[in-house]
């Protein structure tokens, strides 16, 4: 395509040369000359050069591009040269013999023919008719035409030789009234195809318009001066011919130019044009239609040409709706500047190669509900001006997508917990708010920060995945946590603030020291008293019996009493003392965890109380027990405890009866030991498992209310209860359960 | 100093436990030649003589000697250790006689080298019994080098 200077020159000189013949038209006609050089062989020569053999070479070149085009328009136009190139040479030819009448006719009436094809070219027609027919079908057409034509030139020809037209000139005179009829219909077609070809030509730009309009508007001249000729050789005539052979030359440089821009096309894209237009259901609607975006193809002022079947679907209007209606009325309401401003830059735009305009909108649906599309507009200048196609793309799914993916990236941007991403070297690539406020020396010495390199070597010598580490910083304490993220070679850093767990932590320890310095401090101190409140105890008892050895003679039965009463609270004092020791014992012992069968433990706790037992009848009852997890030396001495209680209480009754058993409940056992004894008040129950705590006195019952709280301990420090029932000289029943944990026994 | 050979020496600060022991040994008729000293002091003076170090050989060899562990000035450890390093002392049984029942006080007997251990129970019967049967044993039926 030429630039836009050269445009403007060739514009000029066109221009310049069409005017001139244009005034030297007016002159001779005001001037009326009736001077004539007719010569009938240079009008037959000149004829035959200037008009019959341009126009049939203009003829051929126009059938050409037909064939590689399809475009109707040159076919018109090749008619149109045929029927003018054959017409002048006739009229060449017979000039000498027939007069001037004759060839006039004939010449005249070709032309009226001619200029209906030339018209027929550019109209509406001649353009949209882009067939689907290939190059052999075409010259089937191309052939067809030509006999047509032949037809009507011949047809033409024997009609004006036999005067079966009426006159159409008479030297001297002029025109007659069907010649000025003719010709008058012939001049206003040139004129204006030409004036629309111009009109196009301002539009486009194109070189064919240019030539094409410049050589109708030169034959029109000379039609005009053929018009208002008297005489037939006069000057006007030789330049109204003139005029005509430039313009015949003109139509002849705008064919070929189309050829030209034909055949510089890549041939690939016309064989694959070609081949995919012989396919009779494809055809543009199908590309349109199979797109997935809506496209809607508007004119200058922004009206809807073309609506495409997706556009259908996202907007509501159906196609019959949309074409004819402003784009902008219909689904971008209040947008108007703005599409506006878009069609004006469009149109601004010179040159094959445009860009498009892409610019992000929100369009309203028939519906009224609203849908934020991408608008891409693209112009093309066409020969019936130019022409947008609009993609409209839905943005629906990506901005909701895009909703998503920021509240995703919210998660660690809002976490008030630091959270950084490194990348595979170390370097800080993200770190949230939260980073960057409470760890801003880890942010400030980056990779380069100890802690860092650290826990990425680690994380990096392939052992683990993840790594974590409590770590001071200022007066707070934070859990880092650091991930090698195998995907992305990234680590991720989580830190989280344990300052307050820390602070616990720190206390429990401090308790617990001084739980343990108490403990051992209490140790010590119950050691030495027993020890030291043995020896005392130990003359105290002593003594008595050698006193009541050597002076029993010198004793009454009062002294004799008293020194009884003496030993025995001595060795009543010696039996607390043990008891003490072992009770505080139990603190200081680990307690196992083993599984134990309760019923060997029975066993086991009878025969340690043998002794006691052989002296006397007891019927014992033993139930089957469930196992249970726990301290089997702790248990068997519960178990001897409250057996010896058992029998202990039951010691005044001849048909002493004990009897023991367990159950398992939902989540615990539960054991009993139960005689029928002296028994308690239900209501003193509470008292009976307190240290020292005695419902007897020491005449009735000896012992000093250390065992059942000896039970009390061992049970609670395996997680369970005790508690009694009992009914004064009915017996009494002691319980004692014991948690199961996990297991299913 | 009796010039008959003492047989037992006695290292019991409890006075009254000191006369029990004594008088269950009497029963016996094991008393008849026995020291009783009431502190450690007064054990290495009579062990290893008026003005003793570390370095003195012993001095009086009694038969038998009964410890008590917590004594005052000196306790029963550093006397049973001095005895057992000294070269004709190692030889002389000792019995330590104590409240102590504890496992570290008996392993640390042992470790110095004690004889028998026996822990003085609170019932006096059986604490007559204890000393009687031991003094029959360490001072009848033993036989020690001379």
């Amino acid at each position: 395509m030429k630039t836009a200077t050269h445009v403007r020159t060739r514009n000029i000189f066109g221009l310049t040369a069409a005017l001139l013949l244009m005034v030297a038209i007016i002159v001779l006609v005001l001037h009326n000359d009736d001077r004539t050089f007719e010569s009938p062989t240079w009008l037959a020569i000149l004829n035959a050069v200037f008009l019959t053999a341009v126009s049939l070479i203009t003829a051929v070149i126009a059938i050409l591009v037909y064939i590689r085009i399809g475009l109707w328009r040159f076919l018109a136009l090749a008619a149109g040269s045929v029927i003018f190139g054959m017409t002048a040479l006739l009229a060449g030819l017979f000039m000498k013999t027939h007069g001037p009448d004759v060839p006039i006719t004939i010449y005249n009436i070709g032309s009226l023919l001619a200029a209906f094809c030339y018209s027929t070219s550019i109209s509406h027609f001649g353009s949209i008719s882009m067939t689907e027919k290939v190059p052999t079908e075409r010259i089937v057409s191309v052939s067809v035409t030509m006999v047509l034509t032949g037809v009507l030139i011949v047809m033409i020809f024997l009609l004006s030789v036999r005067h079966d037209f009426p006159p159409f000139f008479i030297q001297g005179y002029g025109s007659t009234p069907i010649r000025q009829v003719v010709l008058g219909l012939v001049i206003v077609l040139f004129g204006s195809t030409a004036i629309f070809i111009i009109r196009d030509y301002l539009e486009t730009g194109t070189s064919f318009n240019y030539w094409f309009a410049l050589g109708l508007f030169c034959i029109t001249t000379g039609f005009i001066g053929a018009y208002t000729m008297t005489t037939a050789g006069s000057i006007l005539n030789w330049v109204a011919r003139f005029s005509q052979y430039i313009g015949n030359l003109c139509l002849l440089v705008a064919v070929t130019i189309s050829l030209r821009d034909v055949n510089s096309k890549s041939r690939a894209t016309e064989e694959l044009v070609a081949t995919l237009f012989q396919e009779p259901a494809f055809n543009y609607r199908l590309i349109m239609d199979t797109n997935p975006n809506g496209i809607a193809v508007v004119n200058q002022q922004g009206s809807i040409i073309r609506w495409n079947r997706q556009a259908e679907h996202l907007f509501g209007y159906s196609g019959e709706e949309a074409v004819g209606s402003s784009l902008v009325n219909l689904i971008l309401p209040h947008q108007n500047e703005t599409i506006n401003q878009i069609l004006v830059s469009m149109q601004k735009q010179t040159g094959n190669l445009q860009e498009n305009i892409t610019t992000d909108l929100v369009a309203t649906c028939k519906d009224g509900s609203t849908r934020p599309v991408s608008f891409s507009i693209l112009g093309t200048k066409t020969r019936l001006g130019w022409m947008g196609v609009v993609t409209l793309a839905d943005m629906t799914e990506r901005q909701q997508a895009e909703a998503r993916i920021a509240h995703l990236a919210s998660f660690p941007h809002l976490n008030p917990n630091p959270v950084i991403e490194l990348d595979d070297t170390g370097h800080i690539i993200y770190a949230n708010p939260g980073a960057i406020k409470r760890l801003p020396d880890l942010i400030t010495l980056d990779s380069k920060h100890p802690f860092l390199t650290d826990m990425m070597k680690a994380v990096r010598s392939g052992e683990r995945q993840q790594m974590s580490a409590d770590i001071k910083i200022d007066e707070s304490w934070f859990e880092h946590v650091l991930f090698y993220i195998p995907g992305m070679r990234n680590y991720r850093l989580y830190a989280r603030d344990i300052t307050a767990r820390k602070l616990t932590e720190e206390k429990l320890i401090k308790s617990n020291a001084l739980l343990e310095s108490t403990n051992k401090e209490l140790d010590a101190f119950t050691y030495s008293v027993s020890h030291d409140l043995r020896a005392p105890l130990r003359a105290i008892d002593g003594f008595a019996r050698i006193v009541s050895e050597d002076y029993r003679e010198k004793l009454d039965d009062e002294g004799r009493r008293y020194l009884d009463i003496i030993m025995k609270n001595a060795s009543r004092m010696a039996q607390l003392i043990s008891d003490l020791l072992a009770f505080s014992r139990l603190s200081k012992q680990e307690m196992k965890s083993l599984p134990i069968d309760m019923n060997k433990l029975v066993q086991s706790s009878f025969e340690d109380l043998l002794p006691v037992t052989e002296t006397r009848y007891i019927e014992i009852k033993v139930n089957p027990l469930p196992l249970i997890q726990g301290d089997p030396v702790l248990l068997k001495q519960v178990m001897v405890n409250l057996l010896s209680n058992a029998i202990k209480f039951t010691h005044l009754r001849e048909d002493a009866r004990i009897e023991i058993g367990g159950s398992t409940e939902s989540d615990e056992n539960v054991y009993f030991v139960k005689d029928n004894g002296v028994g308690f008040d239900q209501q003193y129950a509470d008292k009976l498992f307190g240290v020292f705590q005695r419902l007897h006195s020491e005449e009735e019952f000896e012992g000093n209310g250390v065992g059942l709280s000896i039970v009390h301990r061992i049970i609670s420090r395996h997680g369970g209860r005790v508690w009694a029932e009992g009914k004064r000289n009915e017996g009494a029943t002691i319980y004692f359960s014991i948690p199961r944990r996990g297991d299913s026994t | 100093m009796n010039e008959d050979e003492i047989e037992i020496l006695l290292v019991e600060d409890t006075l009254s436990d000191a006369e029990l022991t004594i008088r269950a040994l009497k029963k016996r008729n094991l008393a008849n030649k026995l020291v009783h000293v009431k502190d450690g002091e007064e054990a290495l003076n009579y062990l290893f003589g008026e003005g003793h170090c570390s370095a003195s050989v012993i001095l009086n060899r009694p038969r038998l000697v009964l410890l008590d562990l917590k004594l005052p000035k000196v306790d029963g450890f550093e006397i049973l250790r001095r005895l057992k390093a000294d070269q004709l002392g190692q030889f002389i049984p000792v019995v330590v006689l104590t409240s102590s029942a504890e496992e570290r006080d008996i392993v640390q007997s042992y470790k110095l080298g004690v004889n028998s251990y026996i822990t003085k129970p609170v019932d006096f019967e059986k604490f007559i019994d204890a000393v009687s049967s031991l003094g029959l044993y360490w001072l009848l039926l033993n036989k020690a080098p001379r």
